[in-house]
């Protein structure tokens, strides 16, 4: 009697070992706690805390002793959660508005557990929740946290419905046996569940700011661009890679300046043909999302996919913003001509300059064009400017005031490629030049493990173009000007060694280097082989398998049989593996024996012992008694003689195996 | 002891020496060469020997020449209704000389009692011999008294639904090892019976064949016969079946499980073995477990060998 009256009694100092109930709910509310947090980046905060609260809460409940909250209690909260989101969000339906709601149903639920049925709903709550988690990080590093935790929540439902009391670790040991045995079947599903074409599985676009170039350009921003190592995008050539020098990776191209500023016009213009020639490049780009329309296609693209488009200015646009990973197939001639003659309007537009601004720099321009003869030899003068005078290349340019070319002209002299590119156009602009500035990227790092090429945020570039006339728009990079190993080796190799630049780490390691590849490798596997992994693929995969042009009926045809192979597989391999069988190569090689002479009538009755049964098969067979005689006595001494020593043993168990062998029925 | 055999078991084959005592006894018991081997692996194993059969098949001949071909000494007790435990075991008598009671050995001090129609005693003296199988010694008046080594019991006993028997309860019967049946001779052995000379002067014929000493050596290899695992198997198999299947009303005791395996260890010492075989079992079961296992309902009339051979059809050999 007084032993219970003491356990209830809460004594602070005597910690009581936690019931089973109490464990498995602190299990439960891990398993929970654990499949919200891959949402954390998505959900309100306030709406994590009162998960975590109501989890701890209920812990307590359970630890002290107290008694439940009252219903009445428990619908408030309810009610007040759910107003909660309706407000942050203006929704309950929807991605992010969902997610939410789930996680504080989820917490909601810890509250009123009681019963082994209470525990099960909040872990096929986790369960939906992590896999939503999917729907945010499809990026490899999230896959074994996400395996982790769905491994978790499964040893936690098996230990949660388990009569006699289970340690984690044995159920974790069962579940995982239990996950592996399961995996075949999930790659089936992976494989051969029919996909639907097109964008129908598509996310909605998240609004979320996103690094990577933008339709407007300040001094400034490449630099600070380029201080990330963030991955852009990956490509990969079919054939040859175009040289060094050949990669630009057309971005935004813009064309309003207001002194300091350079922006995208909201306006496209007519189609522009490109007449190219030399070598064209047929590539596949894999595009990390950056929310934005744009492409980056190797200058000038001549062939894109559906969906996309090509302007005037010869940037490819996609009619969705790049919302996540998305991969598509380009041809490009980085040797082209732009045909015709230039519009009056993209005249006008690409020689406009703010009335005002930089009037140093346009007094420069045009004096230095009085003293040229044509446009083309302007281009060089001003190159020739930037080469013989002191002009740095630096990801740490100074500040620049509101005139910035005039600034940075006539004062720091310091400058980025964007410097380099606003400043040149300004003057081609002046002289009288149409100029515009195309962003994108310049570069890239080529990965021999997967012959990928990487473009990072840190290959973020920024040139010109001029229009000279007869030969159209001419890109004219004014950086090579100032550091031609930019263009040629990359940044690292361009800034001077004093200065921090991503990347130069990788270039002094050699292992450090390989490891990012190989990692990049791996990503890459990832993305293009389970991301991207969609019906397109899977009709390949179905050519292979021979089904030509399989529609979602030959599909669906294909997983029911692989489905019923799987498991007659899986029957078989544990009939197999529970077979009543003897684990003794003697009895396997006796066993053989005997089925030998059953083919011959000769079979042996199950309670015949061996002197019994050969004895009888010698009355019909005399003419094998010397062999069997001698397969008799090595079987029984084998058998149920004393032990024998190794050398023994083997000698006699491969002359018996020898026998039977030899033995012609 | 005076023997005229060479005392050391080493000079001389076990096998060959049993097949020459089975050898002689065939001489004397006609056709009846498993049981008179059954009876020296029930010797062999320490274990006491009953015999049931109807009068007049020779179960006392086979006792008689058991004693001179082994060479022991041989006593015989006619179990009657008014057999007292004395009887058996010895009396203290006082003795006026000395002055004192002096403990006279009762015939269950030889090395082999023949206790002839032990059903036909009262329960009160059949327990006082089974009791002194079961102890290897006697105790009367406060004193201990050790029997003799090797102690081998034959007891011989009527079918039981003969008239004026006691039949020996359950319990009693597990002090036996095995139970055999002699049944009646094969028609050639019975013609050879009736020409041959009278079967009590044979007796006189028989010398020993065995010392004392070489029966006590082998009864202590008896438990040094390799029993492999599978042979364990096989025999907990059986055990096993006994005790699941549902025409018995109870299964092997752990006991008879050991009984069986000490009768199959004797067998195949006797039939030169490298171990126990799965026919060595097979050759003593019926013999081990025809006392001890009780079919159920209508079949309680099976003969030992049928009850055997029913189970042994009924496990297979692993």
């Amino acid at each position: 009697m007084s032993e219970v009256a003491v356990a209830a009694r809460p004594i602070v100092a005597r910690r009581a070992p936690l019931s089973r109930f109490a464990l498995q709910l602190t299990w439960v509310s891990g398993s929970f706690l654990l499949a919200m947090l891959p949402h954390l980046s998505s959900i309100r905060w306030w709406v994590a805390l009162l998960a975590v609260t109501t989890a701890g809460w209920r812990l307590l409940i359970e630890i002290r002793g107290w008694s439940l909250p009252h219903r009445l209690i428990r619908t408030v909260i309810a009610i007040a959660g759910m107003l909660g989101v309706l407000l942050a969000y203006r929704t309950l339906n929807g991605l992010e508005a969902g997610t939410a709601f789930l996680v504080l149903m989820g917490g909601m639920k810890l509250l009123e557990t009681r019963s082994t049925r209470d525990l099960t709903v909040t872990i096929f709550v986790s369960y939906f929740l992590l896999y939503a988690g999917f729907l945010y990080h499809q990026e490899l590093p999230w896959l074994p946290y996400m395996l982790v935790t769905a491994w978790l929540l499964t040893a936690t439902l098996m230990l949660i419905h388990q009569r006699s009391p289970m340690s984690l670790a044995e159920s974790l040991q069962r579940t995982a046996r239990m996950l592996i045995m399961a995996l075949p079947l999930a790659v089936l599903m992976f494989l051969f569940f029919p996909r639907l074409p097109g964008q129908f599985w598509a996310l909605p676009a998240r609004e979320q700011a996103m690094t990577g170039l933008s339709d407007t350009m300040s001094p400034g921003d490449v630099s600070e661009l380029s201080i990330s190592s963030a991955l852009a995008f990956r490509v990969k050539f079919e054939g040859d890679m175009p040289p060094p020098r050949e990669r630009y990776w057309r971005g935004p191209v813009l064309h309003d300046f207001d002194g300091r500023t350079w922006r995208r016009p909201r306006f496209g213009y007519v189609e522009r043909p490109v007449i190219a020639f030399g070598k064209s490049y047929d590539y596949r780009m894999v595009l990390e999302p950056h929310n934005r329309e744009w492409l980056f296609p190797l200058d000038a693209v001549t062939g894109w996919p559906q969906g996309t488009f090509r302007t005037a200015d010869f940037q490819l646009l996609s009619r969705r913003a790049v919302s996540r990973t998305t991969s598509f197939a380009m041809r490009s001639s980085p040797q082209y001509r732009s045909g015709g003659p230039l519009p009056k309007a993209m005249q006008m537009a690409d020689l406009r300059l703010p009335p005002g601004r930089n009037p140093r720099s346009l007094a420069l321009a045009q004096q230095l064009r009085a003293t040229v003869a044509s446009d083309t030899e302007f281009v060089q003068a001003v190159l020739q400017r930037f080469r013989s005078e002191e002009f740095f290349y630096t990801l740490q340019p100074p500040k620049l005031d509101t005139d910035s070319v005039d600034d940075f002209l006539f004062n720091t002299r310091r400058g980025f490629c964007e410097h380099y590119a606003s400043a040149f156009t300004v003057l081609a602009r002046a002289a009288g030049i149409p100029a515009r500035v195309v962003t994108g990227y310049q570069g890239g790092e080529f990965n021999p493990m997967n012959d990928y090429l990487i473009v990072r945020q840190s290959d973020a570039h920024a040139w010109s173009e001029v229009w000279l006339g007869e030969d159209g728009w001419v890109r004219v990079d004014p950086t090579s000007a100032v550091a031609p190993e930019r263009i040629e080796r990359g940044l690292a190799d361009a800034i001077d060694a004093t200065e921090s630049v991503p990347g130069r780490l990788f270039r002094r390691s050699t292992l450090l280097l390989q490891m990012r590849q190989a990692w990049d490798a791996v990503n890459t596997f990832w993305n293009d082989k389970v991301v991207e992994y969609g019906e397109r693929h899977q009709r390949s995969l179905l050519e292979r398998l021979g089904i030509e042009d399989a529609d979602w009926q030959e599909l669906g045809t294909a997983l029911l049989v692989s489905l019923i192979a799987f498991f007659a597989l899986l029957t078989g391999y544990l009939a197999w593996q529970f077979r009543p069988r003897s684990h003794d190569p003697l009895v396997r090689v006796y066993d053989a024996l005997c089925r030998q002479l059953a083919k011959r009538g000769l079979g042996r009755e199950p309670h015949e012992g061996p002197n019994t049964y050969l004895a009888r098969v010698l009355t019909q067979r005399p003419d094998l008694a010397a062999q069997l005689n001698e397969i008799l006595a090595l079987y029984v001494a084998l058998r149920y003689g004393p032990r024998l020593l190794g050398s023994q043993l083997t000698s006699q168990t491969s002359r018996f195996k020898f026998l039977v062998n030899q033995l012609r029925v | 002891m005076d023997s005229p055999v060479p005392t050391l078991i080493t000079q001389a084959d076990p096998v060959e020496l049993i097949n020459a005592t089975v050898t002689q006894l065939n001489r004397v018991i006609l056709g009846k060469e498993h049981q008179l081997r059954l009876c020296v692996a029930c010797l062999l194993a320490r274990g006491h020997l009953l015999i049931e059969d109807i009068p007049g098949v020779g179960k006392t001949t086979l006792a008689h020449a058991l004693a001179e071909t082994l060479g022991l000494s041989y006593q015989r007790i006619q179990f009657t209704s008014d057999l007292l435990p004395a009887d058996i075991i010895g009396i203290s008598i006082f003795e006026r000389e000395t002055g004192e009671f002096r403990f006279h050995k009762g015939p269950v001090f030889s090395q082999l009692v023949l206790a002839d129609e032990v059903n036909r005693a009262t329960p009160k003296a059949q327990s006082a011999l089974l009791e002194a199988m079961e102890e290897h010694q006697v105790t009367a008046d406060g004193n201990t008294y050790a029997l003799a080594a090797p102690f081998f019991v034959i007891a011989t006993q009527n079918p039981v639904y003969q008239i004026g028997t006691y039949p020996l309860p359950e319990s009693q019967l597990d002090r036996f090892l095995m139970r055999i049946e002699l049944g009646y001779p094969d028609a050639a052995f019975e013609r050879q019976l009736l020409m041959g000379q009278d079967r009590r002067d044979l007796l006189a014929t028989l010398s020993a064949t065995l010392s004392p000493q070489q029966l006590l050596l082998m009864q202590t290899m008896v438990p040094g016969v390799h029993a492999s695992d599978a042979l364990l198997d096989y025999v907990q198999a059986i055990v096993r079946h006994t005790r699941e299947a549902p025409q018995y009303e109870a299964g092997m005791s752990p006991r008879a499980a050991i009984a069986l395996l000490r009768a199959a260890q004797a067998w195949a010492l006797i039939h030169d073995h490298p171990g126990v075989l799965p026919e060595d079992i097979q050759a003593v079961l019926p013999s081990v477990v025809g006392h001890r296992l009780k079919p159920r309902g209508d079949a309680q009339a099976r003969s030992a060998t049928e009850v055997g051979q029913a189970v042994l059809r009924a496990v297979p050999v692993p």
